[in-house]
């Protein structure tokens, strides 16, 4: 479609045989306003960071940077910052990154597969499944520290008076389920997010494609491995990428959830370690450090998603 | 396929689980609106009270002289009207002009500025801290309109793209022959026939905005402290106070849920940015 464009647009006078000869504001305006924001608001401070990542500064202790080449970079490559940033927030961004997207595309594959099958009640359960998309970080965060609260918050209450008592744990205060819980309570927010895109692909199935199969006898296994998700295996790439993309962003949640990164700093993914680098120890230099392998992750990713999706 | 085939338990399992994941998204919020009608102790309460005589003075003190909770939701409501106002205005514009134009670079800068819609706020925060001390847009609620701009212009300008590539575009050259300029027929033709497409990426633009943290959070200190910042606030150096917090997280719900009632029907279009016509 987009391939029939009018050509002659910029050049004056080209314009079309009606409208002749009158000044046609080239198509460039229309852009120019958003570039007068995005510019000083975006590329400027991303310049900035390239900058600022050569640096050592502490904000608090001196007015000025000093230069420092790529002594920031090498410190947490190779040098003292490096069994902190590889052996740790590295592992901890994955693990948290991958493990919610992948929780989340399962639990909403097999949620739209049944809700496929349930056309009357699915309104219904979609309406109540969707309602924690608009919630903010900040309040989900405060809402599950209360909930989490190891000796009187309701979900232990609920399963020490159910009997399930030896399932009640300390959640989000213990090393051990710290990472688990944050999956958990990202994919209470998130999962709806992965619900609603594949079941608009399964919706928009070419049914003849769907139905032959059933005809020739395939099961609903079969079915479902061979048929269906072949066929929506465009629109999952595109729904994860754009979920590993958030969760990359991701913050406020593990901010009110997590104060100081969580035990053994177990959730103190890239994101929340450049907060707390800048926010909390002024390390401005360091903080820019890695606000830089995050910019190159993401750009990576969404440079790909775009071209993957045939966005631009 | 199961009107075909009625397997009965496989239909009562399924939809068994269906109302276990659709009321586990729901209780929590539940939860939290119980607790913020119960006393501080009641909240803590074992078992966990679910009838007690509500309580509503943790609602009454939020708008009194202590907490002073309708100046933060003011500014949260300037921001989220403000930015909504001018990403979807700038955003339309752009988008307009990518699925109707090419010129030099056209391509490319397209590319960019989708990108910029993963951009993590993180990676700009504190250079945009220093710059704005710098101008003196600290603080401010135009700071704060500008920021977050930045990271819905490029969002409304995906999600415009999706609605604007529907219109026609004999439509375009029609108003054109008939002697409009190209900003008339933008203005005059396109704009009112793709309204509907822009009161959603409004609206998804306010929940955005209202919700927003981390950058609201660098760039204000006082007079411009949004709604979510505060709460964060009523977590003291000890205690959480959790009445308070909660009656306030409840009331920053309210605008939130007329954009979900709103927005119900658009949310795979929105969330996926077009990616699937939903």
């Amino acid at each position: 479609m987009d391939k029939q464009v009018l050509q002659s647009n910029g050049k004056k006078g080209e314009q079309g045989k009606k409208s002749g000869r009158r000044f046609e504001l080239p198509f460039f305006f229309f852009i120019l306003p958003s570039l007068l924001i995005i510019i000083p608001i975006v590329a400027f401070p991303t310049a900035w960071v390239f900058w600022l990542s050569f640096q050592n500064w502490n904000f608090l202790s001196s007015a000025t940077p000093t230069f420092n080449g790529v002594n920031n970079y090498g410190d947490f490559l190779f040098g003292y910052n490096s069994a902190e940033f590889l052996g740790k927030i590295l592992p901890a961004t994955a693990s948290f990154v991958i493990g919610a997207a992948a929780l989340e595309f399962l639990l909403g594959l097999g949620l739209a597969y049944l809700a496929d099958m349930h056309l009357k009640g699915e309104k219904y359960f979609r309406t109540a499944f969707v309602i924690p998309v608009f919630m903010s970080g900040i309040s989900i965060g405060f809402l599950y520290t209360y909930i989490y609260e190891p000796s009187n918050g309701i979900l232990n209450q609920t399963l020490r008076g159910s009997g399930l008592g030896l399932l009640a744990s300390n959640w989000h205060t213990a090393l051990s389920s710290a990472l688990p819980t944050a999956i958990i309570t990202d994919a209470w927010q998130w999962t709806p997010f992965m619900f609603l895109i594949i079941l608009a692909g399964m919706k928009a199935l070419p049914r003849p494609v769907v139905e032959a199969a059933e005809v020739d006898g395939a099961t609903a296994l079969y079915r479902f491995r061979r048929v269906i998700l072949p066929l929506l295996s465009p629109i999952i790439i595109i729904a994860l990428l754009f979920r590993l993309l958030d969760l990359f962003n991701y913050l406020t949640v593990l901010y009110i959830l997590y104060p100081s990164g969580g035990p053994g700093q177990a959730l103190e993914i890239i994101s929340y370690f450049a907060l707390l680098l800048g926010n909390r120890s002024f390390y401005l230099g360091q903080a820019a450090t890695i606000a830089v392998f995050l910019l190159i992750i993401t750009n990576v990713l969404a440079f790909y998603l775009i071209r993957r999706g045939k966005f631009a | 396929m199961t009107r075909k085939t009625p397997r009965r338990i496989g239909w009562y399992l399924s939809a068994a689980v269906l109302v276990a994941f659709g009321v586990t998204s729901v209780f929590p919020i539940f939860w939290m609106i119980l607790a913020s009608l119960k006393s501080a102790i009641e909240i803590w309460n074992r078992p966990p009270l679910f009838i007690f005589t509500p309580n509503f003075s943790s609602y009454t003190d939020l708008f009194g002289p202590d907490i002073n909770y309708q100046k933060f939701l003011t500014n949260s409501l300037i921001i989220a009207v403000g930015t909504s106002a001018l990403s979807v205005t700038l955003g339309s514009m752009a988008a307009y002009a990518f699925t109707r134009g090419k010129f030099w670079g056209s391509k490319s800068l397209q590319m960019w500025f989708l990108s910029l819609k993963f951009l993590p706020s993180i990676v700009i925060i504190f250079p945009l801290f220093l710059e704005y001390r710098y101008f003196g847009l600290m603080d401010t609620q135009l700071g704060v309109i500008l920021a977050h701009s930045t990271f819905l212009i490029p969002f409304s300008l995906w999600l415009m793209k999706a609605y604007l590539q529907d219109l026609p575009r004999a439509i375009d050259e029609a108003a054109m022959v008939d002697g409009a300029s190209r900003l008339e027929t933008f203005r005059k033709i396109i704009l009112p026939l793709v309204a509907p497409g822009m009161a959603v990426t409004a609206a998804f633009c306010f929940v955005f905005s209202w919700n927003e943290f981390i950058i609201a959070y660098i760039l204000t200190s006082n007079s411009a402290v949004t709604a979510p910042t505060r709460l964060t606030q009523f977590r003291g150096l000890e205690a959480i106070d959790w009445p308070h917090l909660f009656s306030a997280e409840v009331v920053s719900l309210i605008p939130l849920f007329i954009m979900f009632l709103f927005l119900q029907r658009f949310l795979v279009r929105g969330l996926s940015l077009g990616a699937v016509k939903g």
